[in-house]
């Protein structure tokens, strides 16, 4: 009894292993005729997948040059000062995006710092005060795909009459393009 | 199988990563402003000193006013942020003094 049941497990373990060969070399002629094909063709195939982002940049061309207080017209308030001589760039692939600007610290009182941006692609809101912008203001609004490049960024610094001399002191001001 | 299924998650995970780091919808750029208030004095005569004005932004100051034949004189002094001012002594003459002659000399002195 122990001796038939040996023999019948050894003939299945026989037999499991001859279908496991014999399926190796199928597996393996198969593989090795395609090889011959496709060697044979000279044909070779990729899947590309392509897709683009959204992308959003806004650069600015350096700092303005300090604005500095100096005269007055008489009656007047003390005569403001401006600077034009930086620049933005922006490029982005998305639709009726805006630009924001705000400050880190509130301007001393009496004194006013207003910001201009032009645009090519969007609609400058003119001078805008960013004395107070500790919330984002906004300086152009619907701007469209694509590129503006070099537009200029234009400062007005005023005070009133009675404002005191004010040591030379700095703001951060931030542009933000977004939607 | 296990392993499979974390690695499949896995592979979910940095795909959506990437993708949150690639699709850029907003993007910043700063500035530094630098800004200064220098002492301003101003002093102007208007039609024929019928109005003077000034500004200025310093504590108190002075206006001395000279004529050219000395009889004229008047020292004042006037409150930071007066921006209008008149010169009792200077507009009683005003009919004796022509704008246009040069020979009225203002200063604004501290």
């Amino acid at each position: 009894m122990a001796l038939e049941f040996h023999m019948d497990f050894m003939f299945i373990t026989v037999t499991t292993m001859i279908k496991r060969i014999f399926r190796g070399v199928l597996f393996t002629a198969v593989l090795a005729a395609g090889v011959q094909f496709v060697h044979a063709q000279g044909v070779a195939t990729q899947s590309l997948t392509l897709q683009v982002q959204p992308v959003t940049k806004i650069a600015v061309s350096g700092n303005p040059n300090a604005l500095i207080i100096t005269d007055a017209v008489a009656g007047s308030d003390l005569t403001s000062v401006s600077d034009n001589s930086t620049s933005y760039s922006i490029t982005t692939n998305t639709d009726n995006m805006k630009i924001v600007a705000s400050i880190n610290a509130a301007m001393p009182a009496g004194t006013r710092l207003m910001l201009q941006l032009g645009s090519n692609r969007g609609t400058s809101l003119g001078s805008m005060d960013i004395s107070n912008a500790l919330s984002p203001v906004d300086l152009v609004t619907g701007i469209g795909k694509g590129s503006d490049q070099s537009q200029t960024i234009s400062y007005v610094f005023g005070a009133n009459a009675d404002i005191p001399s004010i040591p030379s002191d700095s703001r951060v001001i931030t542009l933000t393009l977004s939607n | 199988m296990n392993s499979l299924f974390r690695s499949i998650i896995a592979g979910g995970l940095i795909l959506l990563g990437g993708t949150s780091v690639m699709a850029q919808e907003s993007s910043r750029a700063a500035q530094v402003v630098s800004f200064a208030v220098h002492r301003v004095d101003a002093f102007s005569l208007q039609d024929r000193l019928v109005q003077r004005e000034t500004a200025t932004n310093s504590p108190a100051m002075k206006i001395t006013v000279r004529v050219s034949d000395e009889s004229l004189k008047s020292d004042t002094f006037i409150p930071a942020g007066n921006a209008h001012m008149d010169l009792a002594l200077v507009r009683s003459r005003e009919s004796d003094i022509t704008f246009k002659s040069k020979s009225l000399l203002l200063t604004i002195t501290d």
